[in-house]
């Protein structure tokens, strides 16, 4: 349960990271 | 019954597989083992055992009257691992379990345990709550898959230890001959006389249970039933496989998983960025 929970919770870290990160390096014309 | 085996057996499981039950319990019939694929170490789970059969049939009991059937089941696991103590099992763990008693099959190995006999009506399924080890404790368990072997019964078995038939089995002729005659006694029990050809006179007893399919006068030949097979129980085997799971190795499997989807990423981003320099660097 505990393992099943702390998967999903890291995968979905992951994403949330991904948006932030490219949102944010756009919106300072990075990339 | 088990104490049989307990007797007359160091371990109950043979070098060919064989669990000591089937040298008693002669008929086959199917039994069924459940159990998590893989348990965290020093955690309590439940072993399902479920010994299938029809409940309206009756079995011939000892003195010859039908019954109900009892059921029974060894249950041996890998070292280490053993019944797991009441004050551990969970409510929810405890109802499922019932009145059930389980035993360790000799005082000196709690990871195989012996159950029965149990009346088959409310106990065809059991549910066996395991204590798993601690390989940082008990230094001889290991995170490894373990095999974990079953056997189960449901009614009486057909001879005894000592290699005498039980009522519960078919008699045969012991001899090519006729039969002479025929008597019952008060208990339900018969004598059959056989005479053979060369005028040798054979005495037969047949214990009640079982039905008498000859009458006086009639010839057999050796080893032709003289009666029914009574018999409507049977022992059946069944294995299972268990991981004792690390939980640093599911970590570690996580972090692993966290770094390739964080690479991903930042090989995306990079190739972006690259993008930008060569849309900057273009001529026209």
């Amino acid at each position: 349960m505990f393992t099943i929970i702390t998967y999903f919770g890291l995968l979905l870290a992951a994403l949330a990271l991904a948006v932030v990160l490219f949102v944010g390096l756009s919106k300072i014309e990075l990339i | 019954y088990p104490i049989f085996a307990q007797q007359n057996y160091e371990s109950p499981r043979e070098a060919t597989g064989r669990i000591v039950c089937a040298n008693c319990h002669l008929a086959k019939k199917p039994v069924e083992i459940e159990v998590p694929q893989a348990v965290l170490p020093d955690t309590v789970f439940e072993a399902v055992v479920k010994i299938p059969y029809d409940k309206q049939i009756n079995q011939v009991l000892a003195n010859g009257k039908p019954g109900g059937l009892n059921v029974g089941a060894v249950l041996i696991l890998p070292e280490g691992f053993q019944l797991a103590p009441p004050e551990r099992i969970p409510p929810e763990l405890k109802e499922k379990i019932g009145n059930l008693y389980f035993q360790p099959y000799r005082p000196e190995k709690s990871n195989i345990l012996v159950v029965g006999p149990v009346p088959g009506k409310t106990y065809s399924e059991m549910v066996f709550p395991i204590l798993a080890p601690d390989p940082s404790v008990n230094k001889q368990a290991y995170f490894l898959k373990y095999p974990i072997y079953l056997g189960g019964n449901r009614g009486r078995g057909q001879i005894y230890p000592d290699g005498s038939k039980s009522n519960n089995t078919v008699y045969n002729s012991p001899v090519t001959g006729t039969i002479t005659s025929i008597t019952k006694n008060k208990k339900g029990a018969s004598t059959v006389t056989i005479i053979t050809t060369d005028n040798r006179e054979v005495v037969e007893l047949i214990p009640a249970g079982p039905t008498l399919l000859i009458s006086e006068g009639d010839t057999v030949k050796a080893d032709q039933p003289l009666t029914n097979n009574p018999n409507v129980g049977g022992f059946g085997q069944a294995d299972a496989e268990i991981v004792l799971q690390d939980p640093l190795r599911i970590q570690g499997l996580l972090v692993f998983f966290a770094s390739v989807v964080l690479a991903q990423i930042f090989l995306v981003l990079k190739k972006k960025q690259f993008e930008k320099v060569q849309l900057a660097e273009m001529n026209f």
